[in-house]
């Protein structure tokens, strides 16, 4: 039997894809035994069918009735769609109404309703956007990357760094090698074969105090035996960005790991 | 939902309504307060007793797993009415088996997870397994109400599922109304948002993520992120809608950015 996930969301994952029919048969089959051993693998298990059910019940007002009653509150599919707002927009506009910048920028915006304000602050504007065109983005530094072991052998089976079984969990830190590493980065993951497309993987990240930033990636049996690029992406905003490519505005780094079928 | 065996009255298995379950990433002391705790697990001698056909054992047993069971048929595409059938057939069978001692060990929720997983199996390639051959004709299933301290409970829930949802960047709402309201398979969502079904699985393995980490956050912050993002609240509306000053809000909403960006500290 293959140790239980030891990251939250590989567990949670793995749950959501055994509920939803997504795993193979040798797959769900080493799922289930997990969960004889590991009281966590029966939380996530359960978690993954509250979420699915509620979900579900949210658009069947039949299967709400038999879980919530009748009053229940209801969001079809095409409500959700319709939403317009976007949440980190929003968010980030909160945050900065209550920066210190963000109160100084209101105190100048009463002034500038004033007319006395006008002559001055068309110069300060313009004295702004000379300012705001000239200022490079903020560069992210490098960062160098390096495959632990960690204390748990589900890690890395094999000892050797870098080389897993499927099940294993790829450990992975990169260090930033300049002092203005981001402090709360976005991290994106990507794997491919050699010469091959990059796709995006689910992987779990933190940020440690340094600024170091560690990455939990779950080797599955869809990632396949074989040496394997692995990119990851660290930066303050990464929609849309291309994996193969890099500039100032976020880190790239690109290692590999091998996946073997036995010891 | 309620399961009768006639003429074994004393062996009636109460199929019992779904009931709420504590959710492990929650922490606040209200939504602990409201539902049962997880924790309170099955001990030996429930299961011993529901392994030799105890018809009270039997139902904790249902009581506490039902919902899983029923979620598996439903994670696998099978309509509701019929997930809802194979779910009381599922219960049914087990105790009977259990009745007529033909379970030497009683592995929960693994059993249950393997059958249901099986059933569904079978179900989706056509080839649906016999009914029960004992009992069948005496077997009478009825589905009484929920107890209200289970309705508001899931009712709670559900009206926290939708805020949440609503939560969701954009590209993530639009996958999750489609895979996770409506319960189309990654393919046809990806067909349907002209996206790839890698990135539609990705997608929606982000919203998940992006979920449990709304859910994992303390009571006030949670409130704090959702009237900001989901109603539009200004933070001086949302220090006057929880009856705190104005600079108090802002640590709640750096707190939640936090819990987005890193998840829960572990």
């Amino acid at each position: 039997m293959s140790p239980p996930s030891p990251t939250p969301d590989a567990r949670h994952s793995a749950a959501w894809d055994f509920v939803t029919g997504q795993l193979a048969d040798a797959e769900a089959e080493r799922f289930t035994e997990a969960l004889e051993a590991d009281p966590a693998v029966v939380d996530a298990l359960l978690d993954a069918s509250d979420d699915l059910v509620h979900l579900r019940a949210l658009g069947d007002a039949e299967l709400r009735g038999l879980l919530a009653g009748a009053d229940a509150p209801a969001l079809a599919a095409a409500d959700l769609l319709a939403l317009e707002s976007d949440p980190d927009a929003r968010l980030e506009a909160a945050l900065g109404a209550g920066a210190p910048g963000a109160r100084a920028w209101d105190h100048f915006r009463a002034w500038m309703r004033r007319p006395s304000g006008w002559g001055l602050g068309l110069a300060v504007a313009a004295a702004l956007a000379l300012l705001v065109v000239g200022a490079p983005s903020e560069p992210v530094p490098d960062y160098s990357a390096a495959w632990r072991n960690g204390a748990s052998a589900t890690r890395a089976e094999t000892g050797v760094k870098g080389r897993y079984l499927v099940g294993n969990v790829a450990d992975l830190v990169l260090r930033p090698e300049g002092p203005a590493a981001p402090e709360h980065p976005e991290v994106r993951v990507f794997v491919g074969p050699r010469g091959g497309a990059l796709v995006p993987v689910a992987a779990e990240t933190e940020v440690g105090q340094t600024r170091a930033v560690r990455v939990m990636l779950e080797i599955t049996p869809e990632l396949g035996v074989g040496t394997h690029r692995v990119v990851v992406l660290v930066g303050a905003d990464l929609d849309g960005v291309d994996p193969e490519t890099d500039l100032e505005g976020w880190a790239r780094v690109e290692t590999s790991l091998t996946v073997v079928d036995a010891l | 939902m309620h399961v009768t065996a006639r003429h074994h009255s004393s062996a009636a298995v109460p199929m019992a309504t779904p009931g709420p379950r504590r959710r492990t990433a929650r922490s606040s002391p209200q939504a602990q307060g409201s539902v049962r705790d997880r924790s309170e697990g099955l001990d030996a001698a429930t299961v011993e007793a529901a392994r030799t056909g105890d018809r009270d054992a039997w139902s904790v047993i249902v009581s506490r797993y039902q919902v899983l069971v029923l979620s598996i048929f439903l994670g696998y595409s099978i309509a509701r009415p019929r997930s809802v059938e194979l779910t009381q057939d599922l219960w049914l069978k087990l105790y009977l088996r259990a009745r007529d001692g033909l379970l030497k060990v009683l592995s929960l929720p693994g059993l249950a997870v393997r059958e249901a997983r099986f059933r569904a199996l079978d179900e989706v390639r056509g080839s649906r397994r016999a009914g029960p051959t004992t009992s069948v004709d005496d077997l009478m299933l009825a589905a009484p109400t929920p107890s209200a301290e289970e309705q508001t409970s899931r009712q709670s829930e559900l009206a926290l599922v939708r805020r949440m949802l609503a939560a969701l960047p954009p590209r993530q709402r639009e996958v999750m109304a489609l895979a996770g309201i409506e319960g189309l398979p990654h393919a046809e969502v990806a067909e349907r948002l002209s996206i790839s079904t890698v990135r539609a699985k990705q997608t929606l393995s982000d919203a998940r993520v992006r979920l449990r980490r709304i859910r994992s956050m303390p009571d006030d912050v949670q409130r704090a992120y959702l009237l900001v993002v989901v109603d539009g609240l200004t933070p001086a509306d949302v220090a006057q809608r929880l009856g705190r000053s104005r600079p108090e809000i802002d640590p709640l909403l750096q707190a939640a950015r936090h819990h987005l960006r890193h998840g829960a500290v572990r």
